[in-house]
């Protein structure tokens, strides 16, 4: 008797987790998610595309948009590359989700061979800035004398995170026409690193995100010296910062750093426009606007899942030929 | 004189440090004037220091005892290649399952009943503590594909 | 004095007696989760921080202090009853530990560890607690140059670890540092020995790969003790679990200096916990122990427990006064911290402080209450010993396959596991040492991203190393060592 309660418990604990197949449906039903769904971030928990993650699994909680439940999956090996290409290659009925912003973007279509194409994408949620700080050991008046030095043969260091920085750092080298040996850039492995070496006075400058500095500006260790738009910031408390063209003889260079949501390239596009959708909601939401926007001052850039793929699409491209990849 | 894991190791290790020398120096870059150290400056010189140490272990080795194997060892390095290959096709806990009931039926001689009390409590524990409670998502190999 | 007002006026929002009872219940469930190897403090710290989201703010903070402490607690168990460390600092830990508890103390053991570990954590709570933001501003004078010059003393000391012959240590120490070259070049993003594929990009993943090397090859070594009597000699009570007079004193000082010293390591950015206990072990070595160092010695075990822990304290100055957090569990930390209105940064002593003081009369609470804990549980966590070889052969395989899965999320690091416990296997059958292997992967990647920012700073010239003060005093140690090693060699030599 014994040995048949095993045998059951066995058959139990071997057969549980692996569920139940799913029910009959109507193939003219709109999609509704059936059971766990699973969010895939490419970078640590506690980051910002972390957080924008279980920003947006919040707000859908609070709103009740949907009943099922968000397992979501730091999945950070091989730099994100291997589960950016696990979610490409999901075999998926509108249960998987991932995060992807630029600077997922660039990184992948640099060191894989994996494009947006293997995606749906769902949405784009919102638009980030970048600024330059300089701290209180930075040596330089105005960034302009920083330019003047670096082209009189004294090395500039600017610190930075991946993807997004980087990507604006070679925009700064080609305006200004100032050689990598002049104008140096000091790779790190996360934005708050860089702000570390900024502090220490390891390095001259940083590049950073406004919700990452805001802080250090507050209590005067960082100054913000440019924002990197055409415009200042119209409202919050970086509306002072001057823009490129103000401070130096150089034209504007402006960053565009989305955040986006991307599924599985064989969702089924009934399931695609279900979230495209619930992300709509989530983005016209107040609490949205108050416990993400606002907070880490971004602006609100909603883009449904046809848009979305036009505009992501065309980000890869221009980056293909940027970095000479172009097919 | 036989050849025995004790040189093939060292052995091995001079042909991955041969490799990663040629790598730093050939593909990666060594040395870029302007910036000091290029991707390959460090791996190599530590490659090179790998490979004296490799070659003098090599040689040191002719001198010490033969390297003793017991052959029981191997049965569970198989085992261990059985339950990856077993979780990609059904999945990782099954296979576990799986391996325990054969582990204790045939290596340890044990009767059925306890084998499957053993094996039946250590899956279920697993699955409580990691698959439930600590929601780690198990992966189910092939079988994913018929549900 | 105003610090410690503060520091006081917490406390009393700290203890009452749901507090206290969330705090256990933090501990208990932070041992035994930091004691899963593969888990670990990192992810201990991320699995359980759920749990916090059910109380009220204060209870919370509380809660996730508990929940840290005993994840550093716990990683040392399965490091001291089966010799597989769960996460990094626990590598040092296995050095010591277990053969301890093969000596037929292993409730001794575990005190021992969780003592210091106390000590240690203490200690970096009342430095924090005097010098707070100060410490922190100490930190950032460390840069590339002068963290790349730390690093290369610390890589030598490695020699200290090397085991007997010399020249196996340091191709051991070499292997290491290769693989940890592996993947992406961390200074210019490029991606180096990974053969095109999209796994080794990343690079090898630590956890699984400590797992295998130092757990999974036991495992297969294990099958020649399978049939031998393993009814052990062991007095399993709870009166040998407990320390005696002469314990506590052979543990005590090395717990006080590695508890400074690991202090001042956690405060530096990126150096972590691991190095804070490699520190602590390195500086032992230097003085006179009772036994042996790695032959279970209770100094060995006590200077990188308590390294460890003083590093995690020391690492809550930057995290608490400009918001950096100095490693992986920090960062989760600051997570779980933020969302509880927690807004860390350089204003955050002046701004906010019922609650910064309120959180570290947590942390002094929460260090306490898990050692308490700890006595509590160490004498039937023991009992895991008595089960015989036969049994623990498939159990710790299961354990290892399931802990490095968990790691990684993925079957790559199971197959990572796999492969590194084959060669690990393998090393230990020609006698090579494994400990190096691993310590080197941790300093290595610290010490190669440092070395190239400071010849971006300098230019390409390694001058920078000898003009910068900080950096000036690491070289002059350095010589010195390898000066007095090498008289010392050579004295040895003529005497014989």
């Amino acid at each position: 008797m014994k040995k048949f309660k095993t045998l059951i418990l066995l058959t139990i604990g071997a057969t549980l987790f692996v569920g139940c197949g799913g029910a009959e449906e109507d193939p003219n039903a709109p999609f509704l998610p059936s059971g766990d769904i699973e969010w895939v971030v490419t970078s640590s928990p506690g980051g910002g595309s972390d957080i924008y993650t279980r920003v947006i699994t919040d707000v859908i909680k609070q709103k009740g948009l949907v009943e099922e439940t968000f397992l979501i999956n730091n999945q950070t090996d091989g730099g994100g590359e291997v589960g950016r290409l696990r979610v490409s290659q999901e075999k998926d009925d509108g249960h998987m989700l991932l995060t992807f912003n630029s600077g997922d973007l660039t990184p992948m279509v640099q060191n894989t061979s994996n494009r947006i194409e293997n995606f749906k994408p769902i949405a784009v949620m919102a638009v980030d800035s970048q600024i330059l700080l300089e701290g209180v050991h930075t040596e330089y008046e105005t960034f302009q004398d920083a330019l003047d030095a670096a082209a009189n043969g004294t090395s500039i260091i600017i610190g930075g995170s991946k993807g997004d920085d980087i990507a604006l750092y070679e925009e700064l080298l080609e305006v200004s026409g100032l050689e990598k040996s002049q104008l140096t850039y000091m790779m790190f492995d996360a934005t708050s690193e860089a702000l570390t070496s900024l502090l220490g006075g390891h390095v001259d400058y940083c590049i950073s995100k406004p919700a990452a500095s805001m802080q250090y500006i507050e209590s005067g260790d960082a100054e913000a010296t440019v924002a990197f738009k055409t415009k200042r910031f119209s409202s919050g408390s970086l509306t002072d910062v001057p823009i490129l063209s103000e401070i130096t003889d150089l034209e504007d260079i402006e960053s565009s750093v989305w955040r986006g949501i991307v599924a599985p390239g064989k969702m089924p596009d009934k399931a695609v426009a279900y979230w495209s959708d619930i992300m709509r909601q989530v983005s016209e939401s107040e609490e949205w606007k108050t416990q993400y926007l606002d907070k880490n001052v971004l602006e609100s850039f909603y883009l449904p899942a046809d848009e979305a793929k036009v505009y992501m699409t065309e980000y890869q491209n221009d980056y293909l030929e940027q970095i000479g990849k172009a097919e | 004189m036989k050849i025995t894991v004790k040189q093939i190791f060292p052995g091995i290790l001079i042909i991955i440090s041969l490799f990663f020398i040629y790598e730093g120096i050939v593909n990666i870059g060594f040395w870029d004037g302007d910036n000091g150290p290029k991707g390959g400056f460090y791996p190599t010189i530590i490659a090179v220091v790998l490979l004296i140490g490799s070659i003098v272990s090599l040689m040191q080795s002719l001198k010490e005892d033969k390297a003793e194997f017991f052959r029981d060892d191997f049965k569970v390095i198989f085992a261990g290649a059985a339950i990856i290959a077993g979780a990609m096709l059904i999945g990782l806990l099954p296979s576990i399952a799986i391996y325990l009931i054969i582990w204790m039926k045939v290596i340890e001689k044990m009767s059925w009943k306890s084998t499957l009390i053993f094996a039946g409590a250590t899956t279920i524990i697993v699955y409580l503590v990691f698959g439930v409670w600590l929601a780690i998502q198990f992966p189910m190999g092939l079988l994913e594909n018929f549900l | 004095m105003e610090n410690i007002q503060w520091l006081l006026q917490g406390f009393q929002v700290a203890l009452t007696f749901e507090n206290i009872g969330a705090a256990t219940l933090g501990a208990i469930l932070g041992i035994l989760v930091g004691a899963m190897p593969g888990i670990g403090s990192l992810a201990g710290v991320a699995l359980l921080l759920p749990l916090t989201y059910k109380f009220d703010p204060t209870t919370a903070i509380i809660m996730l202090g508990a929940l840290y402490y005993a994840n550093m607690f716990g990683g040392a168990y399965s490091a001291i009853l089966i010799n597989i460390p769960g996460d990094g600092p626990a590598v040092m830990t296995t050095l010591d530990g277990y053969p301890m508890a093969q000596k037929g103390r292993p409730g001794a053991a575990l005190l021992v560890a969780n003592t210091a570990s106390f000590i240690g954590g203490l200690i970096g709570m009342i430095i924090l607690t005097f010098t707070g933001p100060a410490l922190a501003r100490l930190g950032l004078n460390f840069g590339p140059v002068e963290m790349a010059s730390l690093m290369i003393l610390a890589m030598t000391s490695i020699g200290w670890l090397m085991g007997d012959s010399v020249m196996k240590g340091l191709v051991s120490t070499a292997l290491g540092i290769i693989i940890a070259c592996i993947g992406m070049d961390s200074v210019t993003g490029i991606p180096r020995y990974s053969f095109g594929n999209i796994y080794l990009l990343g690079g090898i993943p630590f956890t699984p790969l400590v797992i295998g090397m130092v757990g999974f090859s036991k495992v297969i070594g294990m099958m020649k003790d399978r049939n031998a009597v393993t009814e052990l000699d062991m007095k399993l009570s709870f009166k040998e679990s407990l320390l005696s007079p002469s314990d506590f004193g052979r543990l005590l000082p090395p717990a006080i200096r590695s508890g400074i010293l690991g202090t001042f390591i956690g405060v530096l950015p990126g150096a972590g916990a691991t190095t804070g206990a490699f520190a602590g072990y390195a500086v032992q070595k230097k003085f006179k122990s009772k036994e042996p160092l790695g032959t279970g010695a209770i100094e060995g075990l006590a200077s990188c427990e308590a390294g460890n822990n003083a590093a995690a304290a020391g690492a809550f100055a930057p995290l608490l006064a400009l918001g950096i957090p100095g490693s992986g569990t920090g960062a989760v930390l600051l997570g779980g911290l933020m969302m509880w209105g927690l807004t860390p940064g350089p204003l955050l002593f002046t701004e906010q402080p019922e609650f910064t003081w309120g959180l570290i009369a947590s942390l002094f609470l929460a260090n306490g209450l898990t050692l308490l804990v700890a006595i509590c549980i160490i004498p039937f966590l023991v009992k895991i010993l008595v089960i015989p070889t036969r049994l623990m052969i498939p159990i710790i395989t299961t354990v290892c396959i399931v802990g490095s899965y968990s790691a990684t999320n993925s079957l790559y690091g199971v197959i990572i596991m796999f492969v590194a416990g084959c060669i690990g296997y393998i090393m230990n059958v020609c006698n090579y040492p494994s400990a190096p292997l691993i310590l080197a992967i941790v300093l290595s990647k610290i010490f190669e991203t440092n070395l190239r920012r400071a010849f971006i700073i300098s230019g390409g010239s390694p001058l920078i190393f000898f003009t910068e003060p900080i950096s000036l005093f690491f070289m002059v140690v350095l010589i010195l060592l390898i000066v007095l090693t090498a008289r010392k060699k050579v004295l040895d030599k003529s005497k014989i």
